[in-house]
């Protein structure tokens, strides 16, 4: 038995950890392993990162018996509490092992919906995760372009763009991928991933660069809201079922969505809530709580969907 | 010195020995958009808003401290203040405010919808495509910015055009067209502000325009408009620069300046100025 890491705010939903928060997830976040092979520039589980490996992106993780862990969240999910378990496999030598054992574990509590993310390399690897109980998969691009993956995380995006795509065709709509904005892409080049993942019905799972001590990206600025606002448009567009041509561009950035009535298509907010796999919403994931928020993890208010129109400033009143 | 003693000479014949200087305590500046802006120029990248009380906060005209207002924002990205739909708001708060607008590249309806409420209005004028394709990221023309100020002068009581000196990064790139320009046009006043770099924007690692281009443009300013007064508005920078560009200024017969420093003071009163006082925006 080893010892899981629960998210902090997860803790707390399956009533592991009291906690003061405004906030719980509906996702029981849980990371498998720890100090991972690669060396990704903005993550604080890299090789060479000196943050605290309790810490992946800015949210603390808290060690917890395998066995305890996975007893909460099956009740937790069981009383309602939380709808589905994501795993983040940071990639060790066991991780592999490490995922297939959970997925066996979570199998006692029925209908429990559990993502993984992690490091396969081949669609093989990925249909036995799949038989092995797993709702979904995700693959992490995280970098927009092929250029900066190389420099940022090491390796080769057009290889893990492909397996990305093989998977999506060989298990329509189950795949997840995350990308961060704010990574040194310009706005283009992150609206034209998002096109192409949701072209080929892959998820997108939409998060802004966060700067973390000890990483080697900890001097860097988190994207322009502005920008970070406009791609969540076009993303929830797509969603929506518009074509992609609604985003229209001037040079590299989004100047006009050509979209009648948008603050009315816009109305509910959603296009500003956390994004990803269904029930993720990922509390404070990338911003200090009194900030404003990236992505909100409950319904906006007035004033702040107001906000977010302005910041883009392709809503207009 | 030269020039500048030419310039000095120029607004002796043609203004009163008193040099205008501007306090504004008295002038709320206030935000339409709060912190926000989408359009994230080069040199401010919003930075400034968040030092603005935002309209949001503002319920009725007792919330408002002092005499007048400056009424601004963040742009959209066609670079006007989204302040359409906040005229309501303003006049409802309005009472005996003056107030200053600073609204970016309105159309002509929508000038036509602020000039009621507006008793003077700043604009923002650029004489360089490439600075505001580069630095203000907008697909506009120094021709965009023309037919928008020849409207606002259509329309509006009073126009105060501002000239940025180094908005390009600290280098001079359209200011004197930009003066040829609004001296063709007339104008009332003229407010010019000096770039200044500021922490975590795109520009923050550009120096501030080299002092003496600065007064030399000036000096080039009072020639150009001997009887135009001329200001040395509130965004400049700081430390001695501030106090070896007021002073230069003075002696290259400025009218007006925004908190200038005793240096600068002492050296008007040298000349012969007497100071006058006021505690709002410089161009209310």
């Amino acid at each position: 038995m080893s010892e899981w890491k629960l998210s902090i705010g997860t803790a707390g939903a399956v009533g592991a950890r009291q906690l003061k928060i405004d906030a719980l997830p509906t996702t029981a976040y849980v990371m498998l392993g720890e100090h991972c092979m690669r060396n990704c520039a903005f993550c604080a589980q890299a090789r060479d990162s000196t943050a605290q490996s309790k810490f992946l992106s800015r949210v603390a993780w808290e060690e917890t018996p395998e066995a305890d862990a996975i007893r909460n969240i099956g009740r937790a999910f069981q009383a309602g509490k939380i709808k589905r378990a994501c795993l983040q496999v940071v990639n060790t030598p066991d991780s592999h092992s490490l995922v297939i054992r959970a997925l066996d574990e979570f199998k006692k509590y029925g209908d429990l919906p559990v993502v993984v993310s992690s490091h396969f390399t081949t669609v093989e690897q990925a249909a036995e995760l799949f038989a092995k109980g797993a709702s979904r998969l995700g693959l992490a691009l995280d970098v927009a372009t092929p250029e900066l993956f190389a420099s940022i995380k090491g390796g080769s995006w057009q290889n893990r763009w492909d397996l990305l795509c093989a998977c999506a065709e060989r298990f329509p709509g189950r795949m997840t991928t995350h990308l961060i904005v704010g990574l040194g892409e310009t706005e283009k080049e992150m609206w034209q991933v998002i096109c192409d993942c949701y072209q080929r019905q892959i998820t997108v799972g939409l998060f802004a660069f966060t700067p973390l001590k000890g990483t080697k990206f900890a001097n860097r600025q988190p994207p322009d809201r502005g920008s970070y606002r406009r791609l969540q448009i076009g993303l929830e567009l797509l969603k929506k079922g518009y074509v992609a041509t609604v985003v229209e561009f001037e040079g590299e950035r989004i100047t006009r969505i050509n979209v009648p009535d948008l603050r009315k298509v816009l109305a509910d907010g959603k296009a500003f809530r956390t994004t990803g796999c269904e029930d993720c919403n990922r509390p404070y994931y990338n911003e200090k709580p009194r900030h404003v928020l990236y992505n909100y993890h409950r319904l906006l208010t007035a004033e702040e969907l107001e906000l977010a129109f302005t910041e883009s400033g392709v809503a207009e009143c | 010195m030269g020039a500048l003693t030419a310039a000095w000479q120029i607004r002796h014949q043609n203004f009163a020995p008193e040099l205008l200087v501007a306090r504004p305590q008295d002038t709320e500046s206030i935000s339409v958009t709060g912190a926000a802006c989408a359009l994230k120029c080069a040199h401010c990248g919003g930075h400034y808003l968040s030092k603005m009380t935002p309209l949001s906060g503002l319920q009725k005209t007792e919330d408002i401290k002092g005499a007048s207002c400056l009424i601004s924002g963040g742009c959209d990205l066609t670079g006007k203040v989204a302040v359409m739909d906040k005229l309501d708001k303003l006049a409802k708060i309005k009472g005996e405010h003056r107030y200053n607008f600073h609204v970016g590249l309105l159309s002509e309806e929508e000038i036509k919808a602020v000039a009621p409420l507006a008793d003077v209005v700043s604009f923002d004028f650029l004489g360089d495509d490439l600075t505001i394709k580069e630095t203000l990221k907008l697909n506009k023309t120094v021709g965009d910015y023309l037919a928008c100020y020849r409207l606002l002068k259509k329309y509006c009581a009073h126009v105060a055009p501002h000239i940025c000196i180094g908005l390009n990064g600290g280098k001079l790139r359209g200011e004197r067209e930009a003066l040829r320009l609004l001296a063709a046009e007339g104008m009332e006043r003229l407010v010019f502000i000096v770039f200044m770099p500021t922490k975590g924007t795109e520009y923050a690692e550009c120096p501030p325009p080299a002092l003496t281009e600065v007064v030399e443009l000036l000096g080039e300013a009072r020639t150009l408009l001997p009887e135009i007064p001329l200001f040395l508005g509130c965004m400049r920078p700081g430390g001695a620069y501030r106090s070896e560009l007021d002073k230069a200024a003075i002696e290259a017969g400025i009218n007006g300046i925004v908190q200038p420093t005793a240096a600068a003071l002492a050296r008007a009163r040298e000349l012969g100025l007497t100071i006058k006082e006021s505690w709002e925006c410089c161009v209310l």
